[in-house]
């Protein structure tokens, strides 16, 4: 088998090519102005949808608790924290905006970066940020059904029941994120990571190019 | 600059096929990622300062999209769907010769075994055959020209023992 004939058939294909061009020709703006549905978009659709749902939300703790004394700490630190990651996520994506105009090599690199940080921050979000959100919440809740400190006994009481409600929810929460993780990134940090070994192999082994 | 990319897309309109049928194995697949890799042309269009050959260009955005594309369907075993549709597009009322259907055969089993290899080696390959040079390949893949001739050897010698498999030779 001649590499001749790799590349006569290789050549052959050309005419299927132009066949399945000329198909679509004239829908061809029309198909590149449609919405991209690869993972950064994805990325930043759940960025915004995770905005919206979390105004939304805001709207309705301060419209039925705001009398709550803890509603300012509730509201003051969501604030603080969406300015925080939401600055983040969005600085983070205008960096990756050309990533696909570079080497497949330093793009696989960048997508990498992108997706391992994007990993990181959900599991910061949910295994830190989330606990102190649902404390604050069934204090806010005790509060609000005009519960009475005393009735607690002691603070070991109340701690051993925000402590095993924590630990339930941690569970559940570790079990459903880590279905949604790999489906939003799994897949593709393995998938990127054998290219980019491959890719690098030259760099680790000399030897491999000889 | 509609058109100048419209012209563009026509004159490059082979290296998206290519690119799509390496890089998917059924058709729903194939078109999604065809029109994919037209989003992301056009979207960076802009951007293109024409610091790299046009052509440089698009192999790097295509083959960038094709790398990141998953399917939306669950996973399943590699299968010919894309060659099947594309041999009843050939086939076209059983009017064609003989010789341009072993044509076809040996296209789609060309195909077939390039679908088979890594995502990388795909890649490398595709730009092998398409003609482009040692030094191109490594600006395309962000490779040394002698990695990129380190591979193209040993990718060879993986894609003619695929092709020899799938009875490549008694066509």
């Amino acid at each position: 088998m001649e590499e001749f004939d790799l590349n006569a058939i290789w050549k052959n294909s050309d005419k299927e090519a132009s066949d399945y061009y000329h198909q679509l020709e004239g829908d061809v703006m029309r198909m590149a102005r449609q919405r991209s549905s690869n993972i950064i978009q994805r990325m930043k659709q759940n960025a915004l949808i995770e905005l919206i749902a979390g105004i939304v939300l805001w709207l309705g703790l301060f419209y039925f608790f705001a009398e709550n004394p803890l509603i300012g700490y509730l509201l003051g630190g969501g604030i603080l924290l969406y300015l925080g990651t939401g600055y983040g996520v969005y600085r983070m994506l205008k960096k990756f905006r050309s990533i696909n105009t570079k080497n497949v090599k330093e793009s696989v690199a960048g997508y990498l970066q992108l997706f391992r940080k994007s990993y990181q921050r959900t599991k910061i979000l949910l295994y830190i940020v989330m606990p102190l959100g649902y404390t604050l919440g069934f204090l806010m809740g005790f509060i609000e059904a005009g519960g009475d400190w005393s009735d607690m006994a002691s603070p070991w009481k109340l701690l051993l029941i925000l402590g095993i409600s924590a630990v339930v929810l941690g569970i559940i929460m570790w079990f459903v994120t880590r279905k949604y993780m790999h489906w939003m990134y799994g897949q593709y940090i393995e998938e990127l990571q054998e290219v980019h070994n491959s890719l690098s192999l030259e760099e680790i082994d000399p030897s491999s190019t000889v | 600059m509609e058109e100048t990319f419209k012209h563009i897309i026509a004159e490059h309109n082979g290296i998206l096929y290519k690119i799509a049928r390496a890089y998917a194995s059924e058709k729903v697949d194939f078109d999604d990622l065809y029109q994919e890799m037209l989003i992301q042309l056009w979207n960076s269009f802009a951007r293109f300062q024409g610091k790299a050959k046009i052509s440089t260009w698009i192999y790097r955005v295509a083959l960038n999209t094709a790398l990141t594309f998953t399917k939306k369907k669950k996973r399943k075993p590699q299968t010919t769907e894309v060659t099947a549709w594309m041999m009843e597009q050939a086939d076209d009322g059983g009017a064609q010769l003989d010789l341009e259907k072993k044509q076809q055969q040996k296209i789609d089993l060309l195909y077939q075994s390039i679908n088979e290899l890594p995502k990388d080696e795909r890649a490398l390959i595709l730009l092998h055959l398409e003609g482009k040079s040692y030094e191109e390949s490594a600006e395309i893949m962000g490779i040394t020209t002698n990695y990129v001739g380190v591979k193209i050897m040993r990718i060879k010698k993986r894609l003619f023992k695929l092709l020899s498999d799938k009875g490549y030779g008694r066509i």
